[in-house]
């Protein structure tokens, strides 16, 4: 298995250019997710915990990709905050979930994300799932 | 109107109505038969009068036919014989012959010798002068044609009836040309009718025709009648005849009346009524007789066969029979009757056999079995339903709805209406309420009853409470959502910190300070611990809803549930009285949790007091603590999972273990006077014990 310094040598300098919005309502999750992106050598251009924080910084810092988790604090869960987000900005959204239930699962479906990464996750299944979505 | 009175009467109206009747054909046929007797009778005597009359002028006739064919009377005529009135016709003549006067005449007529009787001087006095008058050419007395023939007859003076007779003078022996007539006569004066009646009927009176108050109808009626006669009842004592009597010219000139009482008549009447007395004892005799043996063999045993049946039918000793002397067609009944009665007797114990084996099955079964009438008036329930705190005389001769539930009552009567008009057996489910206004849920099957023409007569039900089942089944079926919802946040739980772990371990294996790297080795433990908390969470909670709710004295629940912070210093007051609720078993970790809670977290909990408070809604069970309270924005939260201070799965799960029976639980304290806690227990799931043996039962 590939360890992750291996992947940040690997991805840094195709991605480098890229920004992506972190929307994590848990510390330690948001602390490893941002910790991994940036080993891919993506650039995080701010961390929300709500749906409303999203798209603040969705329309400050206008970022190439959308890494959301579904269960957010706030009013407006993480599915309805991606609707917005590809509806308003044409960005594009990957869901970062651990919902394995049917209709959370079909309600994400429904808003048509651009890819899943399914918790507990690597980092390379985060390369792959970003690189599909922003090649 | 019994048997005996309806023959007496009867019996007594029919003799009445033969007496009667034969009284009136009697009386009718034998009274005519008199009344006729007595106009024969009458007539006879009318007869009797009249040839008394013609004898008294035979008898004149035969006098004067001594006197005119007489040789002495035939010479005094012709004149040679002049002593003859001397020597043959004086007083002692007259009164001896009895005659009133006596006239000779000569062949033309000529009166030769005149003269009439004075009885009461004994003297010959003169004729009177219209008798002379009478004598005439033209008077039949002077015909002489025949020598023997004499006339007499009545004669009609102006002022009196005479007895007349009339005879040629011829000689003794007949021979010669007669010369005169001898007439002689009695004034049929009172003395002479007073003689007559003596020799007949004691009233005896002649009217003269001519008399004016006799009527020419009269006259007309005595003609018509073939006797020429009349006779006429003059009152209830006497009768009158009439005859009418003819002169010596052959004309009617008299009228006879006799008038004599009425003996035949009544002895008619007299026989009649002895008759009749005779006939109405003779009936009355047989009437009591026959009635007596009647009675005696025929209706006073119908009536002491009728008597002991009845006896026997409204008695309570169903084991009589009835006893009835002789060997006739009402013994044989009576032996008939009691053989009939060893029949229903025989039929009356299988019945109460069954009666009391079908009884034995409807009262013991936990089922309600019910009748109604076609109304859906209840007539027979039986004695389950004192579970639901009704008697059964509570609920008959009412409604059947009125035990159903009220939101439940319009749907089933119309299921029942339904089924009624269909006949079609139904089963259905609703909600009854007891008579505390608990809800009981029970399946109803319901069946038409009929009666021998096919036409509906009322149901027949079963009522089977199925209430803890439902609960069981409800508690079930929001057990299993829950531990799907709980296995499902669990898995994304532990699945999130799984995530956070492994990238710790990548962070701690990439970095080269050792102080990092010691840092996140204690989150990797931190993040583990926290992962075993979570897995604990759910052996804890995959017990809510496994086991079915029961019925929990709550009183001894919160005791068990207090005994663990005896050592607390926190004082408890228990204000629940001995009470059931249907709860998880696991509402001991509710009161648990919450005093758990107020330890930890209400800062200066002094006391923590429990009690309830009833309403329309339920009970509602009060957790009251006097620590800092809960801040009005933390009253939701608190009960969410992961909310506090510690795992924060402690009211999440009292919430869960409350609502699995339907138990809504809020905090409704002042933020800064204590926390309290209400837990509203719905109607139907709680209920206060009566007595230990209620409570025993109900375990």
């Amino acid at each position: 298995m590939a360890s992750p310094g291996h992947i940040h040598n690997e991805t840094v300098n195709a991605m480098s250019d890229k920004v992506i919005l972190l929307v994590e309502d848990d510390d330690i999750i948001a602390k490893v997710v941002e910790w991994r992106l940036k080993n891919l050598g993506y650039r995080v251009c701010g961390r929300a915990i709500t749906g409303a924080e999203a798209m603040e910084m969705v329309v400050n810092h206008k970022p190439d990709l959308v890494l959301m988790d579904i269960n957010i604090k706030g009013e407006i869960d993480g599915i309805e905050t991606a609707r917005m987000i590809k509806k308003g900005f044409n960005i594009p959204v990957i869901y970062v979930t651990s919902h394995s239930d049917g209709p959370t699962l079909e309600r994400a479906r429904e808003s048509k994300p651009d890819g899943f990464i399914v918790k507990p996750f690597d980092d390379n299944d985060l390369r792959v799932a970003i690189g599909l979505v922003l090649k | 109107m019994d048997l005996q009175k309806k023959t007496l009467l009867i019996l007594v109206t029919f003799l009445i109505l033969a007496i009667a009747l034969t009284g009136v054909f009697v009386t009718s046929i034998l009274l005519s038969n008199y009344q006729s007797l007595e106009q024969a009778h009458m007539t006879k005597d009318l007869s009797l009068v009249v040839s008394q009359i013609n004898n008294e002028v035979s008898t004149l006739s035969a006098i004067d036919s001594d006197w005119a064919p007489w040789d002495e009377t035939y010479d005094f005529v012709n004149g040679s014989n002049p002593d003859y009135i001397k020597k043959n016709i004086n007083a002692y003549t007259f009164d001896n012959l009895h005659l009133d006067f006596m006239i000779i005449t000569n062949r033309q007529g000529g009166i030769v010798y005149s003269g009439a009787y004075d009885p009461a001087n004994g003297t010959i006095i003169p004729v009177k002068a219209s008798l002379l008058h009478e004598i005439n050419i033209n008077s039949p007395l002077l015909n002489m044609t025949d020598p023997r023939a004499a006339v007499s007859g009545i004669l009609m003076l102006p002022d009196t009836p005479v007895l007349i007779t009339s005879q040629p003078i011829v000689h003794t022996d007949f021979s010669g040309t007669p010369q005169g007539v001898v007439i002689m006569g009695r004034y049929l004066d009172q003395d002479e009718i007073n003689k007559l009646a003596g020799l007949t009927v004691p009233t005896l009176t002649f009217d003269r025709i001519m008399d004016p108050s006799i009527s020419p109808n009269f006259l007309s009626a005595i003609e018509k009648n073939p006797a020429n006669s009349f006779i006429l009842p003059t009152n209830q004592d006497t009768v009158t005849g009439y005859t009418l009597v003819q002169d010596i010219y052959g004309n009617p000139t008299l009228v006879l009346e006799i008038t004599e009482p009425r003996d035949l008549y009544r002895q008619g009447i007299s026989t009649i009524f002895q008759f009749i007395v005779i006939l109405l004892l003779t009936e009355m005799v047989f009437g009591v007789v026959m009635i007596f043996f009647l009675d005696r063999f025929v209706l006073s045993r119908i009536k002491s066969l009728g008597v002991q049946v009845r006896s026997i039918g409204t008695g309570s000793d169903r084991s009589s029979r009835v006893g009835l002397a002789g060997s006739d067609e009402l013994s044989d009944l009576a032996g008939e009757i009691n053989r009939m009665l060893d029949d229903i007797e025989k039929t009356n114990v299988e019945l109460l056999k069954t009666e009391t084996r079908f009884q034995e099955l409807a009262e013991n079964t936990s089922d309600v079995l019910f009748t109604t009438d076609i109304n859906g008036k209840v007539l027979y329930v039986s004695l389950a339903i004192n579970r639901y705190g009704y008697l059964s005389e509570d609920v008959i001769s009412s409604d059947f709805t009125y035990l159903v539930y009220s939101g439940d009552r319009a749907r089933v009567s119309f299921e029942l209406h339904k089924e009624i008009t269909e006949c079609t057996p139904m089963v259905t489910t609703f909600r009854l309420v007891d008579k505390w206004g608990f809800i009981h849920w029970n399946e109803a099957k319901i069946a038409i009853s009929m009666d021998v023409f096919g036409k509906p007569t009322g149901i027949n039900g079963v009522l089977r409470d199925f209430t803890d089942r439902k609960h069981a089944e409800e508690a079930i079926v929001l057990a299993n959502k829950k531990l799907n919802l709980l296995n499902n946040i669990t898995r994304h739980d532990i699945l999130n910190t799984i995530t956070a772990l492994l990238g710790c371990v990548d962070m701690a294996n990439a970095t080269k300070v050792p102080a990092e790297r010691e840092e996140l080795l204690n989150q990797i433990k931190e993040l583990t611990r926290v992962i075993q908390r979570q897995i604990e969470f759910t052996r804890e909670y995959q017990s809510v809803g496994v086991n079915a709710p029961t019925w929990q004295n709550l009183r001894e629940i919160l005791k068990r549930a207090i005994m663990n912070f005896a050592g607390s210093g926190i004082t408890f007051a228990n204000e629940i009285d001995d009470t059931l609720v249907y709860a998880d078993p696991l509402l001991e970790k509710v009161f648990y949790n919450l005093v758990d809670n107020a330890v930890r977290y209400g800062a200066h909990v002094r006391t923590i007091k429990f009690y309830y408070l009833i309403s329309d809604k339920g009970l509602a069970l009060i957790c009251e603590d006097d620590g800092i309270g809960i801040p009005d924005n933390e009253k939701e939260r608190i009960f969410e999972r992961g909310v506090g201070k510690n795992t924060g799965m402690g009211l999440f799960l009292t919430r869960e273990i409350l609502l699995i029976t339907g138990i809504m639980i809020e905090e409704n304290g002042r933020p800064g006077c204590g926390a309290r806690f209400e837990m509203l227990i719905p109607n139907g799931a709680f209920r206060f014990i009566r007595d230990k043996k209620d409570e025993k039962r109900e375990g």
